[in-house]
């Protein structure tokens, strides 16, 4: 049987449709639906559950030298409460998993990885581990994320936390609905202003429940999984399975800066080879004339010649159109380039434009 | 509980049918364009087309992915809906009327005690 968060009962009462999400059964829409649900975000206010995502601490005086084996990017002088956005690779350099890492504190780090991979990952740290341990904290916490530029305004009503002041990637403690709290200033929305909020699993239903209460008078709506996609994708945010895969390097997903060549990790040599000799494919956003959208997996095309295949395709609603990511050979992904993608046996013409499609005013 | 319209015919891939003489002005049910959510783009058979019993004659790409629509009845299209190029979000705001997609001239009249009326429809939605 598929895993629940604790709120499952709570989505299936809101009228939830739920769908299987790597290994979960999550919300994709609440009857709102989704062109309400990213609005809402990108207007006042959206609640998540991401309960089924990853926590994994690791910690011991060996535990930043054991990570940094680990992971693609440095994460040498972080301060307490300061996350890093990184990737897990393997020895062919490719995407075992995205993560954000946490320093908690000297000796403490905090690991948010994606649902479906949360095992493995944690496998592949612990075969890295020298002089540190390994938690799964999944079984007693919760994370719920709270997204979109009514944000503070909503946790101002649950909590004395002064959080209007973090930085993005930083976190702090505090009682939310009191509910002890991590706080941080992240998320996967694009939105700069957007918590991610991990706490108690026993309290979720609390948490939940005053969260909706602040928010709504506000606008704020809760938003299922299809929602996420359409605010991540329109900010070119990547979706482990779509844009990283076991088949697919951050340097082709153009994740360069999360990627730190000059340290040694699992994968570096790999990846190194690859940035001396050019990296052959790269992570195009095209933007389609029509309202068609391409979906995953369609193919590519610059005039008759197939140069790659979509990633993630949809309509962007605050974009207004078709919008998708493409894995295509490098040529193919400079700005300007007009390329089709194929829809059953219909080719529709985009062009590459800049990312992101959306970027959130402050 | 999703809308069902008396004096239709209903497939079971969501699609509702209503006769007059020998043509049939075929739609997605409120049950379908509900479970697809926000519909953004709307492919449908040009008019001279021939359409089979239950096989797909298009598509409806919602937000959230792309369905084939099926058609209820063999037949030759006959009118298209092409406001729906435009306005595909008619279907969701008025899936019956506004939304409808084709008109089909009937060859097949027999295919009829194929389809569920409204009452079977609605016994048919609640147990889905």
């Amino acid at each position: 049987m598929a895993h629940r968060t604790a709120l499952y009962d709570i989505h299936i009462a809101l009228g939830a449709k739920v769908i299987d999400f790597g290994g979960w059964d999550m919300p994709v829409d609440y009857p709102t639906h989704i062109l309400q649900e990213h609005t809402a975000t990108r207007t006042a206010a959206g609640l998540f559950d991401t309960g089924h995502m990853g926590e994994l601490l690791v910690e011991g005086p060996g535990a930043l030298e054991s990570l940094q084996r680990t992971v693609s990017r440095d994460l040498g002088g972080m301060e307490d409460g300061q996350g890093r956005y990184t990737l897990l690779t393997n020895e062919r350099g490719t995407v075992i998993d995205d993560l954000i890492v946490f320093k908690q504190a000297d000796n403490k780090y905090y690991i948010v990885t994606n649902a479906g991979t949360r095992e493995g990952d944690a496998a592949q740290i612990k075969a890295h581990l020298k002089n540190a341990t390994l938690t799964d904290l999944l079984p007693e916490t919760h994370k719920l994320d709270l997204q979109g530029p009514k944000t503070f305004e909503i946790l101002a009503k649950l909590s004395k936390g002064e959080f209007k002041k973090l930085k993005r990637f930083r976190w702090t403690t505090a009682d939310v609905a009191g509910i002890p709290t991590i706080v941080s200033k992240s998320g996967y929305t694009g939105e700069p202003n957007g918590v991610e909020l991990f706490f108690p699993k026993k309290d979720a239903v609390k948490m939940w429940n005053a969260l909706m209460d602040a928010g709504k008078p506000l606008g704020m709506l809760p938003c299922g999984l299809g929602a996420r996609d359409t605010l991540r994708l329109e900010c070119c945010l990547p979706l482990y399975g779509h844009e990283l895969s076991l088949d697919i390097t951050p340097l082709e997903a153009g994740l360069d800066w999360a990627v730190s060549l000059e340290k040694d990790f699992v994968g570096v040599e790999a990846l190194r080879k690859q940035k001396a000799a050019g990296v052959p494919r790269a992570l195009a956003a095209l933007k389609f004339t029509g309202r068609q959208p391409a979906r995953a997996d369609h193919p590519v095309f610059a005039g008759d010649k197939k140069v790659g295949y979509v990633t993630s395709g949809t309509f962007g609603p605050t974009v207004g159109g078709a919008i998708a990511l493409a894995l295509v050979e490098t040529p193919a992904a400079a700005i300007g380039t007009a390329l089709q993608a194929e829809v059953r046996g219909n080719r529709i013409d985009a062009v590459v434009v800049e990312k992101p499609f959306y970027k959130p005013g402050k | 509980m999703s809308n069902v319209l008396p004096g239709l015919k209903y497939s079971k891939e969501h699609e509702w049918v209503k006769v007059e003489g020998n043509v049939a002005s075929i739609g997605i049910t409120d049950h379908a364009q509900s479970q697809l959510g926000d519909i953004v783009f709307i492919e449908l058979p040009k008019v001279g087309a021939s359409v089979q019993y239950m096989k797909p004659m298009g598509v409806v790409e919602s937000v959230k992915a792309a369905s084939d629509i099926f058609s209820p009845l063999t037949g030759k299209v006959v009118a298209v809906n092409d406001q729906l190029t435009k306005t595909p979000e008619a279907v969701n705001k008025d899936c019956y009327g506004g939304g409808w997609m084709v008109k089909v001239e009937i060859s097949k009249a027999d295919e009829l005690s194929g389809l569920m009326d409204d009452k079977a429809y609605a016994a048919f939605v609640a147990k889905a």
